[in-house]
């Protein structure tokens, strides 16, 4: 009898037991140092706010999980909305890439500098097959708001392991490729 | 024979009781006559001392009380109100007062009974002494030898405690207002008192009754006018501005003043009870007392304006008379004819007025008048005074010689005194006044006038001159030049302005930055809107773990 209360008692008691929480992870795009040689000229690219593909503006990771299947990650989160952080990192790795150009992305420097860069992502995400899919188009307009250049761009990058660490890593890479190609377009400054 | 008898008889005497007869009253009835005697005596002396018992009537019995109010004469008790009832109509209240038998001698028919009271007069203020000890009634013993038990008490004090003086009756027309109490003067010195007025409405005149104190009875006489005196009498005639004030007293209210206007011979003192007439003012009581007058009639062709009733007439300026009436009888058939439109005025002659008067003068003047319209005399309708306008009558006779003798014109019975149109006068004065205009006429300044305005004009020129460099000035002035300048900067700041307003403006990044923060903030709850969604038990209790799906590794 008196068992029979113990284990009564334990299984009450064991009633309160519940789950471990899972931890949610915030993230953000790995910063690069962008310290600047001195500038070949004074001319300015003033990058425009990114434009986002609708999925993309959440909160969550997103990953892909078939051709037509996208899952924003409830546990695995951005730290800052990713059109800022994609604004701020393109500015920092375009100005990596290239010496001609001071770039810029404060709204004040909008009117006076000599291109404006307009970068849309359409993707920006795990795939299913271990991708990480980087796409979209950016514009090159100058002073007079006519459009200088054009570009589509799709980038993809090999997980080289699984988790959402290793998938965001693999998307900062494809940032760096996308500037690296934008700042290969740039007009070339004469001396 | 009896004695015999008894001496003889002793013994027999002795031994027989004899009868007497008892005396018939007994000695104590003494003490009920004396008794008698002595009520008789007290009823006597009670009924002597108690004096007799008078009614008085008066219209309020205001302060008096039975048994309390005292009857006084010379400030010495003389009796008391035994009761105050209302009398049978209620019209008046009737005190019985008994009064010592001492003092019984003094009531009379004269004997005057008043309160006296607390008043509040233009005199002053009068028992004042009562206000403690309450009001009693004063009696002011008269001279008649006639008795009398029924009295009526006075509203007022009697003016004089004497008693001595006359009553006069006066009759005015509506309008004078005189009070009980009202003073009544004599060249400023009050002599009397108005003791009653009353209104018959019957002729629409007023009665009033005045008491002239001893020894100023006198001034009173048969040929006496009596004249109201109220407030300030302020007349503009042709005489000019006149302002008449008899004392001060009476310009708070009304009164009386009388005087003899017109010497009489052999003057008779006025007695009391003598009826006179009151005069609104002194110059119509003066008016009245020309009694003796002749009427003519003046047909006058000019205008009569400041022609009013009362103007003077007058020979060489010698008032004879006075003007009655204006127009007089102005639509009467006699008027058609040759007089046309000449409007008749009624004027007396009143040769009272020269003094000198005796029986037949007016005979006397008659005559004399008739005799001098013949020979030239004309009357002159004249203004009296400029400043009013008003006009006068003047009887003046124009002769020249050769000139026909003048017929004698009746008017409704009375004699037509020529007039002469007084336009030639005017006409004179008005030629001669311009005259003196044109004489006065002063052409100097008008050329110093001229000159001088030249001088401004010449002045203005100038003006206008330095005020033409002065604009010239102003916009030859490097400032004046500048100051599109000043617009383009002014423009340059309202740009720059607006541009705290474009996107590169802190302002437009702050409120970016709110935007974003609430966009934060909305992607934070997205998630909890979808558990929600899914779960809408998921704030109670745990949510049912989902496991994010991990991002594989890519197949080599």
């Amino acid at each position: 009898m008196k068992r029979f209360f113990i284990g009564l008692l334990f299984i009450l008691l064991s009633a309160c037991v519940s789950q471990p929480v899972t931890q949610s992870n915030f993230y953000t795009l790995p910063v690069i140092d962008a310290t600047t040689e001195t500038l070949r000229s004074d001319k300015t690219v003033f990058i425009r706010p990114v434009i986002l593909a609708d999925f993309l503006s959440k909160n969550g990771v997103v990953l892909q999980l078939d051709d037509i299947t996208v899952h924003a990650a409830q546990y695995h989160q951005w730290a800052e909305p990713l059109a800022v952080q994609l604004s701020r990192g393109l500015r920092d790795r375009l100005q990596t890439a290239q010496s001609d150009y001071r770039v810029v992305n404060l709204a004040s420097f909008a009117k006076q500098s000599t291109y404006q860069l307009q970068v849309e992502f359409d993707q920006f995400q795990g795939r299913f097959d271990g991708q990480a899919v980087t796409s979209g188009q950016w514009q090159l307009l100058n002073k007079q708001g006519e459009t200088v250049t054009t570009q589509r761009f799709s980038l993809t990058q090999a997980l080289p392991a699984e988790g959402y660490p290793v998938l965001i890593r693999a998307l900062a890479n494809n940032l760096d490729t996308l500037a690296t190609d934008i700042a290969s377009t740039l007009p070339r400054v004469d001396d | 024979m009896t004695e015999n008898v008894s001496n003889t008889d002793t013994s027999e005497e002795l031994d027989n009781a004899r009868a007497t007869k008892a005396s018939s009253w007994s000695p104590i009835w003494i003490l009920p006559i004396v008794a008698v005697l002595i009520g008789a005596w007290l009823v006597m002396d009670d009924y002597l001392s108690t004096g007799p018992l008078i009614n008085l009537t008066m219209s309020d019995a205001e302060g008096i009380a039975a048994g309390k109010t005292l009857i006084k004469t010379r400030n010495v008790e003389i009796g008391h109100v035994e009761s105050v009832t209302l009398s049978d109509d209620l019209q008046y209240a009737v005190v019985k007062a008994r009064i010592n038998p001492d003092a019984a001698s003094t009531l009379v028919e004269d004997t005057r009974f008043w309160v006296v009271k607390p008043r509040i007069g233009r005199e002053g203020i009068s028992g004042l002494n009562t206000v403690l000890s309450g009001a009693y009634i004063q009696l002011e013993p008269g001279q008649s030898q006639q008795e009398q038990r029924q009295f009526e008490v006075l509203e007022q004090p009697p003016v004089s405690l004497s008693g001595n003086g006359i009553r006069i009756k006066l009759d005015s027309p509506l309008g004078i207002s005189l009070k009980p109490g009202d003073p009544v003067s004599y060249e400023g010195q009050i002599v009397g008192r108005v003791e009653k007025s009353e209104f018959k409405p019957g002729n629409q005149h007023m009665y009033h009754e005045l008491f002239i104190e001893a020894p100023y009875d006198v001034l009173v006489t048969k040929s006496t006018r009596f004249w109201s005196s109220s407030g300030v009498n302020i007349s503009l005639d042709s005489k000019g501005f006149n302002i008449n004030l008899a004392s001060l007293e009476t310009l708070l209210s009304s009164g009386v003043s009388f005087g003899v206007l017109q010497e009489v011979d052999n003057d008779q003192p006025a007695e009391s009870g003598d009826e006179f007439v009151l005069y609104l003012n002194q110059t119509e009581a003066q008016q009245a007392s020309f009694d003796r007058y002749i009427e003519y009639v003046l047909m006058v062709k000019d205008t009569v304006r400041g022609l009013a009733e009362g103007a003077p007439v007058e020979f060489r300026g010698l008032r004879i008379g006075t003007v009655e009436s204006v127009p007089w009888e102005y639509n009467s058939r006699m008027r058609n004819g040759k007089d046309g439109f000449a409007i008749p005025v009624l004027i007396r002659l009143e040769p009272q007025r020269l003094g000198d008067f005796h029986d037949g003068i007016l005979e006397e003047w008659q005559q004399r008048v008739d005799r001098l319209i013949k020979r030239g005399l004309v009357a002159t309708l004249k203004p009296g005074n400029l400043l009013t306008g008003a006009m006068f009558v003047d009887i003046n006779i124009e002769r020249t010689p050769g000139m026909p003798e003048i017929k004698v014109a009746m008017f409704k019975e009375r004699q037509v005194i020529p007039t002469r149109s007084s336009q030639l006068a005017q006409m004179e004065m008005k030629i001669s006044n311009l005259l003196d205009k044109l004489n006065g006429l002063e052409v100097q300044p008008v050329l110093d006038g001229v000159n001088a305005n030249l001088k401004t004009s010449q002045a203005l020129l100038q003006e206008v001159q330095t005020l033409a460099s002065s604009i010239d000035k102003f916009v030859n002035n490097p400032q004046t030049q500048t100051m599109p300048d000043n617009v383009n900067q002014t423009l340059a700041e309202l740009r720059e302005t607006l541009k705290g307003l474009s996107p590169d403006a802190p302002a437009y990044q702050n409120l970016s930055q709110s935007i974003k923060s609430l966009e934060g903030l909305i992607n934070e709850i997205q998630p909890l809107v979808r558990t929600l969604n899914e779960q809408p038990n998921a704030l109670i209790f745990n949510r049912t773990e989902q496991v994010d799906p991990q991002p594989p590794a890519a197949q080599p």
